[in-house]
């Protein structure tokens, strides 16, 4: 176990749990402000991986471009959805879940029949190593985290210092008082929609480098911001943030050191935060 | 203390000393004290108020004695026995009701329906027997289905008993939710600001409501807004502050102590004083 | 009305079905269509355990994965510890319901979306566990597993003494579930799903009666699945994906979440029969089922048994009763408290 072992796989663990800090933050505002659970918001990630991959790969756009218009391409698919369709189910989880199941099979299977079930590769925008001491870092990785830590930094910036950011947290806290403080609720729940929509957007387009683009691709992401929010809690950036952190090392060093049953340890560590904290790190028990 | 046991519900019938003693109770959110080192103690058949301008810590002290939240620090003790850190269905089955603020109801239900599912689960013998619909079980159905009535009829709510607990008045509803609290036989009733929303004719009727099962044996503690009436209605008064206690008394001490007063006045609380 | 009538009639009604069942295979003789009959039982009784959940207020993403801890258990016992299928049967239900307690000790704690997110987790995780562990099969699955054995001159070959199991298993599941949901139990969850804080002030005590149906949900589901191993004779994990559980709460939904005994046994129907007569193609078939799930969730949230209700036909009149609110509440459950 050689320290540039463990830097390896702390970089990798970086890398990818910083792309789950990115979508579950997504889902941790729509949860918090919006009341409502998207379950197709894997496939929101999906996409934008994939339209970073056609402007980047095929059209020869500039990477960050690329992610900039997928980035865009996914809000407005984002703003349909919601408009057509989680609009009137806000703070109904039956209903969410249903239609947004729905909404991921479709454009999960879409996207398979559309784009068929080869792994696309996209050219990293850095490529070769950094090399930092005597340890060789996959630049592609280095690169991944630190713009996702600039977008948290930038999320950050908009929900503390903003009026929108602070009109958002004020319809989280109660969404009444907000409206009664002049708030135009409706508008600040579109706005929150969309913004999760690009996270995961983003986030897709950032890891397309790194790892393959695939169709499926979705589902695993689900499954481990799910882990986050479990481990995080829920309607907690802080938790977000370092649920994704913790998700993501264990799944680096995990899956170096047990292969795929990584999977099943993350499961066993969730169940002990559960038993202690049934909402989580930073979560509340009621 | 004595205390007869009804199928895990306890009913007290004698008592020596306080039927409920709050000691030294203490209450955190983050790092704001929401109720700090509150005691006082309620006696069996009292009427306690429990006032203090917005903020004062009275929702949260009755959460606490009801078990919906857990104590930081202090005891709370109820016929003798501490249920301090007793989840809220256990205290509801040592015979601590409760009403809320906002119309808790099952509001899909009848009024009937209501009341019933208060006092299905209190004397329904075991599920085994209502599983197989044995002819004991359908006794007790029948009975509890009379003893609905009787508290219906107690509060006035008889002729509506079929009209669907959403469809009912504002006032309604809140003399319901008093309904379903009474349907476990409580020893001990916390009232959680029983007037608000309420017409006058409404609040009389409810004044009414409150002193009649006060006379049947039920204890009451009160937390209201409407001063005036918690003047008329409580043998007691207890007043919070930013969750300290600053006075305790009867109605006129109350009504003269200058810190009370200035609580009041010093925020810009709405009172209503008839 | 009073217990007994309604007893009474639904035991009467219960009567007419069970004749109408029993005579079935004699009109049905094609393998094909017995197939799908039997797969619709199966699903029901998958659906009934959503159900059971549902009507305390909890939805639940993890039926399917209990469906295949069942099918694996009873396929183990049978084929490694040598049991008759008629004891590995039980035993499955049994093994079910202790993972069901292990899990929901810790789950059933905080309802809600955190409840139906560990659920979909633990749909996620279980088949990949299966997948990876040799013993169990890996994602070849088992194979070969051995129908039930002979009881008397009662033979398992050919699709007519399966089906005739089924049926039994189904209504000793729905007859166990109609008298919970009568009884002081049932009048729990109910309450609890309709004013959680409410049944609380009423000592209803939450997480038991919450780990209670999630315990009964999780050992009908792995009798569902126990069934299905001794009859398919062969698993694999892919069986038992969430995709299984999503078509689980399908089957609620699709019936109506309000009807707790016949809803998920009219959406479990329409849900095995439709697509199979319609000859969707696999390729698009999730495509479809997407869409009608987001049109069925936008426009008709209480279900295809909701329609009925507005004719007020008797037959559904009595339907409802057998195991429902006393009158239907939203179909929605809210988030938060």
């Amino acid at each position: 176990m050689t320290v540039e072992l463990v830097v390896q796989l702390l970089v990798n663990g970086l890398s990818i749990g910083m792309i789950y800090v990115l979508v579950a933050s997504g889902l941790i505002l729509l949860l918090g402000v919006v009341r409502i659970f998207n379950f197709a918001h894997g496939e929101y990630y999906m996409l934008g991986a994939f339209v970073t991959y056609g402007m980047c790969q095929l059209l020869h756009v500039n990477f960050f471009l690329s992610i900039a218009i997928a980035m865009v391409a996914i809000s407005v698919l984002g703003i349909f959805s919601y408009r057509l369709i989680f609009q009137h189910m806000r703070g109904d989880i039956l209903l969410c879940t249903g239609a947004s199941i729905g909404l991921s099979m479709m454009l999960q299977r879409g996207a398979l029949l559309g784009f068929g079930t080869q792994q696309r590769g996209l050219h990293p925008p850095v490529s070769g190593s950094l090399a930092i001491g005597p340890v060789d870092l996959p630049s592609e990785k280095v690169v991944a985290i630190i713009l996702c830590i600039a977008i948290m930094a930038g999320l950050y910036v908009l929900l503390m210092r903003t009026k929108v950011g602070k009109a958002m947290r004020a319809v989280k806290v109660d969404n009444e008082v907000a409206s009664l403080q002049g708030i135009n609720t409706n508008r600040i729940y579109l706005v929150v929609f969309t913004t999760g929509c690009a996270l995961a957007a983003m986030a897709g387009g950032i890891i397309a480098p790194v790892f393959s683009v695939t169709p499926t691709m979705g589902n695993v992401i689900l499954l481990k911001c799910l882990m986050v929010l479990m481990v995080g809690g829920m309607e907690s950036m802080i938790g977000g943030v370092i649920g994704g952190v913790v998700v993501g090392l264990i799944t680096s060093f995990g899956t170096f050191y047990l292969g795929a049953l990584s999977e099943v340890l993350l499961f066993a560590v969730i169940g002990v935060i559960l038993v202690f904290k049934p909402g989580g790190l930073f979560g509340e028990a009621h | 203390m004595k205390c007869r046991r009804s199928r895990g519900y306890t009913r007290v019938t004698e008592s020596v000393g306080s039927l409920l003693e709050v000691r030294n109770v203490s209450k955190y959110f983050g790092g704001l004290a929401a109720v700090s080192d509150v005691s006082f103690d309620v006696s069996e058949g009292e009427i306690v108020g429990l006032i203090g301008p917005n903020g004062a810590g009275k929702s949260t002290m009755f959460n606490l004695i009801s078990g919906f939240l857990p104590v930081d620090s202090g005891k709370i003790i109820y016929a003798g026995r501490e249920i301090t850190g007793l989840k809220a269905h256990a205290v509801a089955r040592l015979g601590i009701g409760r009403a809320f603020q906002a119309p808790t109801l099952f509001m899909n239900l009848s009024v009937f329906e209501n009341v019933f599912n208060g006092f299905h689960l209190r004397y329904q013998k075991s599920s085994w027997k209502s599983f197989f619909h044995t002819k004991g079980a359908l006794e007790e159905e029948k009975q509890a289905r009379s003893s609905v009535m009787e508290i219906l009829e107690f509060m006035g709510l008889a002729r509506t008993k079929h009209v669907q607990a959403r469809n009912l008045p504002h006032g309604h509803q809140k003399v319901l939710g008093v309904c379903v609290a009474m349907a476990i036989k409580p020893s001990l009733l916390l009232l959680d600001e029983p007037l608000s929303g309420m017409h006058p004719e409404e609040a009389a009727t409810m004044g009414e409501i409150i002193n009649n099962i006060r006379s049947s044996g039920v204890t009451i503690i009160l937390v209201e807004h409407n001063v005036g009436a918690v003047m008329r209605l409580c043998n007691r008064i207890v007043v919070l502050t930013q969750g300290r206690k600053i006075a305790e008394g009867a109605p006129k001490e109350i009504a003269e102590n200058q810190e009370v007063i200035e609580a009041y006045l010093g925020t810009d609380d709405e009172e209503e004083i008839d | 009305m009073s217990i007994t009538r309604a007893t009474k009639k639904r035991v009467l009604g219960l009567g007419v079905l069970f004749v109408v069942l029993a005579l079935l295979p004699t009109v049905v003789k094609s393998p094909y269509y017995m197939h799908l009959v039997i797969m619709t039982c199966d699903n029901i009784i998958l659906g009934l355990s959503f159900s059971l959940l549902y009507s305390t207020g909890l939805l639940t993403m993890a039926a399917g994965a209990f469906w295949g801890i069942g099918a694996y258990t009873s396929a183990l016992l049978v084929m490694k510890a040598g049991l008759s299928f008629w004891i590995a049967l039980p035993l499955s239900g049994v093994c079910a319901a202790l993972v069901g307690l292990g899990i929901g000790s810790i789950i059933a704690r905080i309802p809600g979306i955190a409840f139906l997110i560990q659920t979909m987790i633990i749909s996620l995780i279980i088949p990949e566990v299966v997948g990876y562990s040799d013993f169990l099969g890996s994602w070849g699955g088992l194979l070969g597993i051995p129908g039930p054995s002979s009881i008397g001159p009662l033979r398992f070959i050919g699709k007519t003494p399966y089906y005739y199991l089924i049926v039994v298993l189904l209504m000793l599941n729905v007859l166990a579930f109609v008298a919970l949901y009568s009884s002081r139990v049932g009048r729990a969850w109910r309450s609890i799903r309709v004013n959680a804080q409410l049944a609380e002030t009423l000592g209803i005590n939450l997480h038991w009666y919450r780990l209670l149906a999630f315990i009964i949900s999780s050992a009908s589901a792995g009798l569902a699945g126990s069934f299905y191993a001794h009859y398919f004779q062969a698993l694999e994990p892919g069986m038992f994906t969430a995709f299984k559980s999503i078509n689980v709460q399908i089957f609620a939904i699709l019936g109506g979440l309000n009807y707790y005994i016949v809803g998920p046994a009219v959406g479990a129907a329409i849900m095995t029969f439709v697509p199979e007569l319609l000859r969707v193609g696999r390729e698009i078939e999730p495509v479809i089922t997407g869409a009608v799930l987001i049109l069925l969730v936008i426009f008709l949230p209480g279900g295809v048994l909701s329609l009925r209700e507005r004719l007020g036909s008797f037959s559904w009149r009595l339907a409802k009763r057998a195991g429902s609110d006393e009158v239907p509440a939203e179909p929605g459950l809210h988030t938060g408290d």
